[in-house]
């Protein structure tokens, strides 16, 4: 079980997060949705250690959530642009030798040889997305791991994250789109302005959506 | 899957493998540069101290790793890695020249002496400077005007204390900045 505890994020006066309290059962996958800024990357930024909290902290089994426990993919590609996709895939197994994040980039069909910085950004989105399900942590955070996917890649992701899941690996998964995360997760938090406004399970997706479309139309009016 | 050999040549380092992909002519012409200034004397330990300078400039440019592709060490052990690789592979490339060199004009064997501890100190310090600021949340990584005259202090001698301070400082700056992120694999 990950506990989050009443954690708090600002980034100078603003509040990016307030007080999120969430319990995350172990080898599920757990679907973070919301619009832009609110508070999602935030969330997952300070999970990854990327951002210190104010207050509040987030363990699991009663312990600090550690570095080692986390892959996590962020929103932005942020890939070594000079490289090739080949160079990226031996480094990431060079370093962490148990993992082969080979297997996984076959699957998408990847130009490796190419530099990355010619790849389109969804084909870079779609290694990094291969480096972190290669790494076999208990934990990983992905942050928008679909956005501009073709239905192809999107059923090829959604598939390997559902394998890793069966072994037991828990995902945390930020989408403003909550249709791209419907098939996999177990559960759906709404995120909006730093806080959790509604949890809901699998099979009341209906009411996640009907609720998330209730607060565009609010925001919107 | 084939294997990628120039990342294994150039010992896992991604900045050096990134500059060399990003700038194939520019190292063929440094390399080429170089050779022609071997017989020269003198002149020849100039352009391999303004080549370390030059190598140093790009590995300082190059943007930060991220976070996933970190690898499961203490901040230590990877600075120490970082600086021995630097030196690998500047000094696989460039020692051989510097032989020539001096077997050409062994009268500028002292400028060897010289070349030697500084073009080490530069790239130990470009490591240094460049993970002091390292931060895998964002993109931005360009060395900073203090880091910059930092560098300058390995060929302006006034300025030599400078970055002997500056070494040391960012040395300090760097452990600490990477055991944010790298705590718990020590």
């Amino acid at each position: 079980m990950i506990t989050i505890d009443s954690l708090t994020v600002r980034h100078g006066r603003r509040t990016v997060l307030d007080n999120v309290t969430m319990h995350l059962t172990e080898g599920a996958v757990h679907a973070l949705v919301g619009g832009a800024g609110a508070g999602k990357t935030a969330l997952l930024d300070t999970l990854a250690g990327l951002v210190a909290p104010a207050s509040g902290s987030a363990s699991r089994f009663g312990r600090p959530l550690r570095r080692r426990d986390i892959a996590y993919l962020p929103c932005e590609n942020r890939l070594y642009d000079g490289m090739t996709g080949r160079d990226l895939i031996d480094l990431a197994a060079h370093y962490h030798p148990d993992d082969d994040p080979a297997i996984y980039v076959r699957l998408f069909a990847l130009p490796v040889d190419e530099r990355i910085d010619r790849w389109p950004a969804p084909r870079q989105k779609a290694l990094a997305l291969c480096l972190a399900l290669a790494q076999h942590t208990p934990v990983v955070l992905l942050d928008e791991p679909f956005e501009g996917f073709d239905t192809t890649d999107l059923r090829t992701a959604q598939r390997l994250i559902l394998r890793r899941q069966a072994e037991g690996t828990t995902f945390l998964v930020a989408a403003r789109d909550i249709r791209l995360v419907a098939d996999i997760a177990d559960d759906f938090r709404l995120v909006d302005n730093g806080r959790i406004v509604g949890s809901y399970r699998r099979g009341e997706f209906a009411e996640a959506l009907a609720a998330l479309r209730c607060k565009k139309t609010a925001s919107v009016s | 899957m084939r294997r990628s050999n120039m990342i294994r040549i150039l010992g896992w380092s991604p900045e050096w493998t990134a500059a060399l992909r990003r700038h194939p002519q520019a190292a063929a012409g440094l390399t080429a540069g170089l050779m022609l200034c071997t017989p020269v004397p003198y002149l020849s330990f100039v352009a391999l101290l303004g080549s370390a300078l030059l190598c140093a400039g790009i590995y300082g440019r190059n943007e930060p790793l991220q976070l996933l592709l970190l690898p499961r060490m203490g901040a230590s052990r990877l600075l120490v890695g970082k600086i021995r690789t630097a030196w690998r592979n500047y000094f696989g490339a460039t020692l051989p020249l510097a032989v020539a060199a001096t077997a050409f004009h062994p009268r500028a064997a002292w400028m060897a002496a010289l070349w030697l501890p500084l073009a080490a100190w530069a790239l130990a310090y470009v490591v240094l400077a460049k993970y002091a600021r390292y931060d895998p949340a964002s993109p931005a990584s360009s060395a900073s005007p203090a880091a910059r005259s930092g560098l300058a202090g390995i060929v302006l001698p006034p300025l030599l204390p400078v970055t002997l301070w500056l070494t040391i400082r960012y040395a300090l700056d760097a452990e600490r900045n990477l055991d944010r992120y790298l705590y718990d694999y020590d």
